[in-house]
């Protein structure tokens, strides 16, 4: 059966900017908001826009991810003909290879594309934040008859040489792509959004494959070959909130954005279109003590505190006991913050214990503190 | 679980808590602004490994069939296992004979088809963690073809309109008796949860309409207790709480606002139940809550004190709430403020007012209304 389109997720980064946290897990199984992971938003996204088959592109530390994707039913992908499948490394007859590049991990995956045998490919990264649906993108490729279509950020162009940068003509057919310009000479930043007719995809995989001296990456790679080859490539402008979480403090902001007193009309509302799918644990309701303070937070279930919280995201299990506070902070699932301590501009990682009268961080600048430093 | 077992989940003796119950049975209604009554006992069961799972419906299905939305929420495995919502359909129009058992004999496939060594009757009023491992294993212990567990208690109002066992030496049922508010000394409350062998319950079933075609699965264990067997009594150790009126609906929930951990604890034990893909809560600068349990959805800007809100409500700056239980979907815009109030679903308190019932007897608010 063939489809009109597969989504392939790229989900194999370790994310070493966020230090401890993806030290046994993958940047996209990285929580966040206090319910999710990284990856529930691009795999909601996915859901919202009726595609029924994603790949997700799983290597480094991939039990966690393989696991919480499982066959999609999170998203809702375990519907008639809907597929979710991860795709981690395999041996083949020629051997077994770690993916080598981001390009290298779909060519590696191109059985898994002809079997499903669609007209466009949606190549996402696992590690963003943002809501969308890709129905409009795909609509501008399609009516374009373009090769390729990617998804672009305006953003100030003091910024702009943090990002792969487009530069497009009236149109907005792209006509260079620089990673990470000195002097950028346009702010339309790469997403890491890609829709690609498959037909060519497929043959610019096989022909990057072939290049000895290929680094095997979409943006440095694929795309400006593509370029080179005269074909068709326009930029799909993107509005709304989006966000790599790619260290610790960009982490933190995103989290403290989606509280009450940081609401603006970019925020992120779960509960509206497209909602944003994720697990469901078997938690009891959140429980606010005879004691408590709760102020500017969000709180997920199974969540206990009887001291004070403030601006901050509290994520499920979550114990705050009596006397303790917590402030600018987010708590992973299972911490437990003992009497009297105080935490504040901090990441507190799963699991972690914070000792009673212990105090966590007295400066501004953010932390991470997690359960692998050892009791103190 | 050593044994394979099939459960009956007995809802056709549903207990009235008021308005609460009418369009909903007990079962579906909900509790701890997550849960429904029905999972306590469901989960009981996954818990015990047990896979294969019916429940038995006299009315009101619709809404057990709305909370029940899939039965991989409950069941290891859906293929080996099942969970399915039984009526007796041929009996709908005539209540008299609308009974579980002649539920369970329009519906025995479920007893030829699998192949069960025992089988448990219970029902969903009781909110108790019990393992049904350690039960069947005391069942196979009796050499009894079937037991009945009990809870030893003195608190008659807890469990008014409840039945206390009489127990001879041998740990046997002499008789079943309604429980008064004369009971002040210790007594057996029968839990209502029945295990029976297999082949005696296929027979029970089988046999009943010699006894009578009205009688249910509680009568029949009754006949036989005084005519023909040893009924075995299990006792049953740890907490009970019992949920049969409108009163205890209220009272008990508060009460474990009161000592919120030892209950949401449950021993460990996970409670399963459907899942609305809620946020978690938001929290704004002017919330003030205290000694609240709060569901997934909602958005607090105003006062909650020792109060239980289900999924998505709203409380706005402004607005407070005291010793309420306020349904899913619940709205209290600001100037609100409501005191000992039961508030069913999607209820919106639009008007600035004070509505205030008392502990003993809580303000009831229907379903859908605009106030």
């Amino acid at each position: 059966m063939s489809r009109k389109v597969v989504a392939m997720i790229l989900a194999g980064g370790k994310g070493t900017r966020l230090q401890a946290l993806t030290k046994k897990v993958a940047k996209p199984a990285v929580y966040f908001g206090g319910k999710y992971r990284i990856i529930d938003f691009c795999l909601s996204n996915v859901a919202n826009s009726s595609i029924d088959c994603v790949g997700v592109l799983t290597q480094y530390e991939s039990v966690v991810l393989n696991s919480y994707v499982s066959n999609g039913e999170i998203w809702g992908f375990d519907g008639v003909n809907s597929k979710c499948i991860a795709l981690p490394p395999r041996q083949t007859e020629e051997g077994a290879n770690w993916y080598d590049g981001t390009a290298d991990a779909i060519y590696k995956n191109l059985d898994f594309l002809d079997g499903e045998d669609p007209e466009y490919v949606l190549i996402l990264s696992g590690d963003h934040i943002y809501k969308t649906t890709y129905k409009e993108m795909l609509n501008t490729h399609i009516k374009a008859k373009a090769d390729c279509t990617i998804s672009v950020l305006e953003v100030p162009i003091s910024e702009a040489s943090r990002f792969g940068i487009l530069e497009v003509d009236n149109v907005d057919n792209i006509t260079k792509f620089v990673e990470k310009p000195k002097e950028p000479k346009s702010n339309l930043a790469s997403m890491g959004v890609y829709v690609f007719t498959y037909k060519a995809l497929r043959k610019a995989l096989i022909e990057d494959h072939k290049d000895p001296k290929s680094e095997h990456d979409f943006g440095k790679n694929i795309i400006p070959s593509l370029l080179k080859q005269k074909k068709k490539l326009i930029a799909y402008r993107f509005k709304g909130y989006w966000k790599d979480v790619g260290t610790l403090s960009s982490l933190h902001e995103a989290n403290m954005e989606l509280l009450p007193s940081r609401r603006t009309d970019d925020t992120i509302l779960f509960n509206t279109f497209p909602q944003v799918f994720s697990q469901d644990t078997k938690s009891h309701p959140q429980f606010i003590g005879k004691n408590a303070t709760v102020e500017d937070c969000l709180i997920n279930q199974g969540a206990l505190i009887f001291g004070c919280a403030k601006g901050s995201v509290i994520s499920n299990e979550v114990t705050i006991e009596n006397g303790a506070i917590v402030e600018n902070s987010v708590l992973m699932p299972g911490v437990v913050v003992k009497k009297n301590a105080v935490v504040k501009n901090a990441i507190i990682g799963p699991n972690t214990l914070i000792n009673e009268n212990e105090i966590v961080n007295e400066g501004n600048e953010i932390v991470l503190i997690d359960k692998e430093r050892g009791l103190q | 679980m050593l044994h394979k077992v099939l459960a009956l989940i007995d809802l056709h003796n549903p207990n009235n808590l008021g308005l609460l119950t009418e369009n909903r049975l007990e079962a579906v209604t909900t509790f701890l602004g997550r849960y429904t009554f029905i999972d306590f006992m469901l989960s009981n069961c996954t818990n015990s490994e047990i896979d294969n799972i019916a429940i038995l419906c006299k009315e009101k299905s619709r809404s057990v069939a709305k909370h029940i939305s899939r039965d991989s929420i409950y069941l290891k495995n859906s293929k080996t296992g099942f969970l399915k919502i039984l009526n007796s359909e041929t009996n709908i129009s005539n209540p008299l004979f609308n009974s579980d058992v002649n539920n369970v004999k329009e519906n025995d496939y479920i007893l030829y088809d699998n192949d069960s060594e025992y089988v448990i009757v219970a029902p969903v009023h009781f909110i108790l963690n019990i393992d049904f491992n350690d039960i069947i294993e005391k069942h196979i212990e009796s050499n009894c073809l079937c037991s009945v567990v009990y809870k030893v208690s003195d608190d008659s109002e807890m469990f008014s309109n409840c039945e206390k066992l009489t127990i001879d030496a041998l740990g046997n049922v002499q008789k079943f008796e309604q429980i008064t508010s004369s009971d002040k000394t210790k007594f057996n409350v029968n839990l209502g949860i029945y295990i029976f062998n297999r082949e005696f319950f296929n027979r029970l079933i089988k046999e009943s309409s010699n006894i009578s075609e009205i009688y249910s699965i509680d009568d029949l264990v009754k006949y036989n207790a005084k005519y023909k067997i040893n009924v075995n009594t299990i006792e049953f150790k740890k907490d009970v709480y019992c949920f049969n009126s409108f009163e205890k609906y209220f009272k008990y929930s508060m009460d474990i606002l009161d000592n919120p951990t030892g209950f949401l604890n449950y021993d460990d034990a996970l409670i399963y139940t459907t899942t609305h893909n809620s946020r978690p809560v938001l929290y704004g600068s002017s919330s003030y809550v205290r000694s609240s349990l709060i569901a997934n959805g909602c958005t607090i800007n105003g006062t909650v004190k020792h109060s239980i809100l289900a999924r998505d409500v709203v409380i706005e700056d402004g607005a407070s709430v005291e010793n309420c239980i306020l349904f899913s979907h619940t709205v209290v815009k600001s100037g609100v403020h409501l005191k000992n109030v039961v508030c069913n679903k999607r209820v919106v308190f639009n008007n600035p007012q004070k509505l205030e019932g008392s502990l003993e007897a809580p303000l009831y608010i229907k379903e859908g209304s605009i106030i």
